[in-house]
């Protein structure tokens, strides 16, 4: 069965060629949400393995806290995605890290693998370079 | 008929008269004069001691006559302004310096108004300084000004970077429509991004938005953009040295299309193809020119320079040349390819040079 993917971006066009991406890399995109309500709503109803999670929404600054939210509180892996990844300069509990936009596809497919394998617990050698870990 | 108080003793000396009518009339005129100035006028003594103040201050203030003499004035300062407008005013009193400081003051209906307050000295013949006279000009509605353009700033400069990220959605989206151009479709791709990236480092910034203390500079720049071009564990492949510089908003597009090119161009075909293969880029700053220089080893032996320039050296070329009005040379050693960038020294943040220059 193959991984379950929330994408949580404001910006309809980026997150539709994110969503392309994924699906072309064999991977199950179940939604994308632009705000940070929408997005909660999903990851309670449904089956979230990870969740790819821009700061900026539509709602705000708002993506920290969800990050955080679902990390630590509905047990999905989360990743951020954003131009700025400064505002997650310290790292947010119950995260993986941080990739930086702009992104190519090799970037989200190495991030991406990372992300999963250690959800499945399985064994990582290194985290791709454009994905900062925390802690 | 009202008697002068030089008048009314018993006995008097014309000459003492005279000088004490012309005193009063004197003081008559600067009082009529210094109440009739749109701004707030107040004079102390050498000591800072606050003994005058003229009508346009008790009408803002709406404070009793008197009430704001000797040190009672801050008083009527923020609180959060005091302790600055103090300690200013002490340094002004111990050096002669001329007084200068925007504060908040209190209105007499309780609004907080930005104030720029300012004083001279007046010395006397010897140079002694005997009095201050100051002023007190509002500037509540330009400061407020100032703030807002400061957010409109931030939000345009959000805005662009956002418009970036959809124009490189949109296309890799037009080019699933059309599968021959997918590789023409990431050559330009590859391109916008560079250019976002490297408006990313010279945009305005709120706090929080900043990249991080003290990286908006081109090493951290090229920092970000090679990392792409790492090795196969992760390892830095581009190894940057030599003097850091800053990089404004007109130069960011040369600076990020001009090592995009050099990066693409060594991951087809030069030291970034193959794995061992390394990029040394050494940038330093000599008298009035910036140097970049690029070289690759390691990778593929070259034969000398190729029949034709692509598009990407002609783009690479005319960045520096055009945009940034330096020089660019390429030595196509065996070993690997040298790129040798020469700029005037203040190429890279224009703007700057032009203020510092006024």
């Amino acid at each position: 069965m193959s991984a379950r993917i929330l994408i949580i971006e404001d910006e309809a066009l980026v997150a539709m060629e994110l969503r392309f991406v994924l699906e072309d890399l064999g991977y199950e995109v179940i939604a994308t949400a632009a705000d940070a309500k929408t997005a909660r709503n999903i990851a309670r109803e449904n089956e979230v393995d990870l969740a790819l999670v821009d700061i900026h929404l539509s709602d705000g600054p708002t993506g920290i806290e969800l990050g955080r939210e679902l990390g630590q509180e509905i047990g999905v892996t989360v990743l951020f995605m954003t131009a700025n990844p400064g505002m997650v300069r310290e790292g947010v509990a119950g995260t993986i890290g941080v990739l930086s936009k702009p992104t190519d596809e090799r970037a989200v497919q190495t991030a991406v693998d990372y992300a999963l394998r250690r959800r499945q617990g399985r064994p990582v050698q290194y985290a791709p370079p454009e994905l900062q870990l925390f802690g | 008929m009202t008697q002068s108080p030089a008048e009314s003793r018993p006995t008097v000396d014309p000459e003492l008269a005279r000088t004490a009518r012309a005193l009063e009339d004197s003081q008559a005129r600067f009082g009529t004069l210094a109440d009739a100035m749109p701004q707030m006028i107040w004079s102390t003594l050498s000591d800072g001691f606050h003994d005058y103040y003229n009508a346009r201050w008790y009408d803002f203030t709406g404070v009793p006559f008197g009430s704001t003499d000797g040190v009672e004035w801050s008083g009527v300062f923020h609180a959060d302004d005091r302790a600055r407008a103090w300690a200013r005013w002490r340094h002004s009193l111990a050096t002669g310096e001329p007084y200068e400081i925007e504060y908040r003051l209190r209105r007499h209906d309780g609004v907080y108004r930005w104030i720029l307050g300012r004083a001279m000295p007046i010395r006397d013949a010897g140079g002694t300084i005997v009095r201050w006279m100051g002023t007190c000009t509002d500037i509540d509605d330009l400061k407020r000004m100032e703030q807002s353009r400061e957010l409109v700033s931030q939000e345009l400069s959000h805005r662009i970077k956002n418009i970036f990220a959809v124009i490189s959605a949109l296309v890799a989206l037009s080019a699933r429509q059309f599968p021959e151009a997918k590789a023409f479709a990431q050559s330009l791709r590859t391109r916008i991004n560079a250019l976002a990236r490297a408006h990313e480092f010279v945009r305005p910034h709120t706090e929080s938005s900043r990249p991080s203390v003290g990286s908006m500079t081109l090493h951290a720049f090229f920092e970000a953009l090679f990392r792409a071009y790492a090795g196969a564990n992760g390892h830095s492949r581009v190894f940057v040295s030599g003097d850091d510089a800053v990089f404004d908003d007109q130069s960011a597009t040369s600076v990020a299309l001009l090592f995009h090119e050099l990066a693409t161009n060594a991951a087809k075909y030069g030291a970034l193809s193959i794995e061992a293969g390394q990029v040394t880029l050494d940038t330093r700053l000599e008298g009035d020119r910036f140097l970049l220089i690029w070289q690759e080893l390691g990778g593929p032996r070259l034969a000398g320079e190729p029949s034709r320039a692509g598009f990407g050296s002609s783009l690479a070329t005319l960045s520096v040349e055009s945009q940034l009005g330096g020089k660019l040379e390429r030595i196509w050693a065996t070993e690997g390819l040298i790129v040798v960038v020469d700029l005037p020294a203040t190429a890279l943040s224009r703007r700057r040079a032009a203020e510092k220059s006024l």
